[in-house]
């Protein structure tokens, strides 16, 4: 596979996305998301006519442009899905083919490979990218609520329970209560972009939108990243009703403890003068 | 894990023991360093506690073991301070209410208080040391103190004023060494025993310093202003009884010591440094408590024998036996002999009292 050759000169380009209010100097597209927030920015661009020059950074992503070319365009694009899916053998992520009104589209975490006229080129590029940062998002949610599950699982005794040892762990808590409050604050935010309603009369721009939302079963996985997320925050509400109760009856016990050490010294000081008055 | 630290201030402590015990019961002389040696020794065993405990609770065991264990220690240290006073000193020197007396309650007391938080730890330390000058004045200190040494009649009034208030180590004030060591064991090791931050060790150092300043300024305002107090104010600055002052500048030292200690020897110094100090210092404080029994005998009991092959009473020579630099004499030979003694007790593998108490109670 890397030893392809390819008679066309392919476009690669390196993309990321901002989210500032000025301008980017090297902003592609128009600006799109939260209150037109985000920017697409396209730092490099190489071009090469061998596929296995084409390197995906991982810090980025990278979008190949491959001419729209009947006769070796549609083999260009093939081998080039068949590259991405074989790139890293470790995952089973599989790249996703979008055929639609010509263009051709592949999206992979790491790459998007575009095939459309140069007159729909921006067009394209622009929704396909938008489709592409929503996913990510959505992406970067899953792999977050995951990575706390072993976190949430040690801390849900402490939702039945909260005794003094656990004291030190108020803070820890009270960062992941925060953490899970971030998380469902992101997902609000998301959903409005992944659960909207068809554009009439559609576009190909909006179509390609669509189409990736449901190739990649965002509503879906939207889903089950609310249902996780639930039981998340269920746990870490309880375990703060816990902690937050335990404070206050500590603070009461403490109080009934120095009045109770009071007594004993004042109680203590009545025998030691009763003893002193007995006659031995 | 052993913290050279502690030994050192423990070895310390037992140096400045064998020093002042030897001139005062052979020369009659107190050296001016008295007093000191036994809070530190004290407050150390509110600090090892703390360590034992979290070395037994990473070890998972149980808290009813530890309460058992505990109080097991405890009972067999006021058991053996019965025991030291009957044999070193004399039969009706049993209820005198010396330090070992004093650890072992100290040691039953931590046992009941250890899930407490360190708050209330140090609210009883505070009323501790407040009320202990009014315990005194109920119980009549000076009655029991006529001759300069404790003298208690065998009633139970005496004993239990004895073991609350006018003893030679009485529950007040001196309660709150161990009690003070175990809430600032807490607050430098955790219940985990992680390493201390040296922003910490330096503000108990810090505080420490401060409590002994405050004390030499209320001695020196005594002094200086002597006038100014009524004549019936108790004196200045006394271990026996312990006066406020005496305790503040000792509650000082102690931290003063133990957070400046930590924080040069354990935090700053590489660990191989100073090596053989270290051995010498670990010797006497795995030690300690033979050292303690160990100098007694060493020196009080060839008192009393003397004194009866002489057909005397068996107190006759105490206090006059010797002069001040024969005495400091025998008391360097003594410490030098004891490590030479502790070394071989090592090498064969010999039991002594601590490995008996572990033994018994654990």
């Amino acid at each position: 596979m890397s030893n392809l050759v390819s008679d066309l000169e392919l476009e690669i380009w390196e993309v990321g996305f901002v989210q500032q209010a000025e301008a980017h100097p090297q902003a592609f597209g128009r600006r799109f998301g939260e209150r037109q927030q985000h920017q697409i920015v396209r730092t490099s661009v190489a071009t090469t006519q061998q596929v296995s020059r084409v390197a995906i950074s991982g810090r980025s992503l990278t979008l190949i442009v491959v001419p729209d070319d009947p006769a070796n365009g549609l083999a260009t694009v093939q081998k080039l899905q068949e590259w991405l899916d074989n790139s890293d053998p470790t995952t089973a992520i599989r790249s996703q083919l979008l055929a639609l009104q010509g263009a051709q589209i592949v999206w992979h975490p790491q790459c998007l490979v575009v095939m459309v006229s140069p007159n729909r080129l921006e067009t394209v590029c622009q929704a396909v990218l938008e489709g592409y940062f929503f996913e990510s998002q959505l992406r970067s949610l899953e792999s977050t609520l995951e990575a706390n599950w072993d976190g949430t699982l040690a801390d849900a005794p402490l939702g039945f329970e909260f005794n003094a040892t656990a004291i030190s762990r108020r803070e820890e808590l009270a960062q992941r209560f925060r953490d899970v409050l971030n998380l469902r604050t992101r997902y609000a935010r998301l959903t409005s972009f992944i659960i909207v309603p068809h554009v009439y009369p559609p576009t190909l721009a909006s179509q390609i939108g669509e189409r990736l939302r449901e190739r990649l079963r965002m509503e879906e996985r939207l889903d089950l990243v609310d249902g996780k997320l639930e039981v998340q925050e269920h746990v870490y509400e309880l375990c703060s009703h816990r902690a937050s109760e335990f404070m206050v009856a500590r603070t009461g016990h403490h109080l009934e403890w120095v009045i109770i050490i009071l007594l004993g010294f004042q109680t203590l000081m009545w025998i030691v003068d009763l003893l002193s008055t007995t006659s031995p | 894990m052993r913290y050279s630290s502690i030994d050192i201030l423990r070895t310390l402590s037992i140096v400045i023991m064998v020093v002042v015990h030897f001139c005062e019961n052979l020369a009659g002389i107190t050296p001016k360093v008295a007093g000191i040696g036994a809070p530190m020794f004290m407050f150390l065993s509110g600090v090892s506690y703390r360590l034992w405990l979290n070395g037994r609770t990473t070890r998972q065991l149980s808290s009813d073991s530890i309460n058992k264990i505990t109080t097991r220690r405890g009972l067999f240290l006021i058991g053996l301070g019965f025991l030291f006073n009957v044999l070193v000193w004399m039969p009706e020197d049993v209820f005198n209410w010396d330090v070992l007396t004093l650890i072992g309650t100290g040691m039953v007391c931590l046992g009941m208080v250890r899930q407490s938080p360190p708050f209330l730890i140090w609210f009883a330390c505070g009323m501790i040391f407040l009320i202990s000058p009014v315990l005194r004045q109920l119980a009549d200190w000076e009655a029991y103190w006529a001759n300069g040494y404790f003298d208690p009649d065998f009633t139970m009034r005496d004993l239990w004023q004895g073991f609350l208030a006018v003893g030679y180590f009485p529950v007040f004030p001196w309660l709150l060494f161990p009690l003070l060591g175990f809430s600032v064991g807490t607050l430098t090791f955790g219940e985990k025993s992680n390493p201390p931050k040296s922003s910490l060790l330096l503000r108990t150092c810090g505080v420490g310093f401060a409590l002994m300043g405050l004390a030499a300024l209320a001695v020196a305002t005594r002094y200086l202003l002597a006038d100014q107090f009524p004549a019936t104010w108790p004196k200045s600055w006394t271990m026996f009884p312990p006066s406020l002052e005496y305790l503040t500048g000792t509650i000082g030292w102690v931290l003063f010591a133990f957070g400046g200690a930590y924080w040069l020897v354990d935090l700053k110094m590489p660990p191989d440094s100073f090596k053989s100090l270290r051995n010498v210092t670990e010797q006497f404080s795995r030690r300690s408590l033979t050292a303690y029994l160990l100098h007694h005998v060493v020196h009080l009991w060839p008192l009393w024998l003397y004194a009866v092959w002489q057909g005397q009473e068996p107190t006759y020579y105490w206090r006059q036996a010797t002069d001040l630099s024969t005495a400091l004499f025998l008391a360097t030979l003594f410490l030098v002999a004891c490590y030479l003694f502790f070394s071989w007790l090592d090498r064969r593998k010999y039991p002594a009292v601590e490995n008996l108490m572990r033994w018994l109670c654990d």
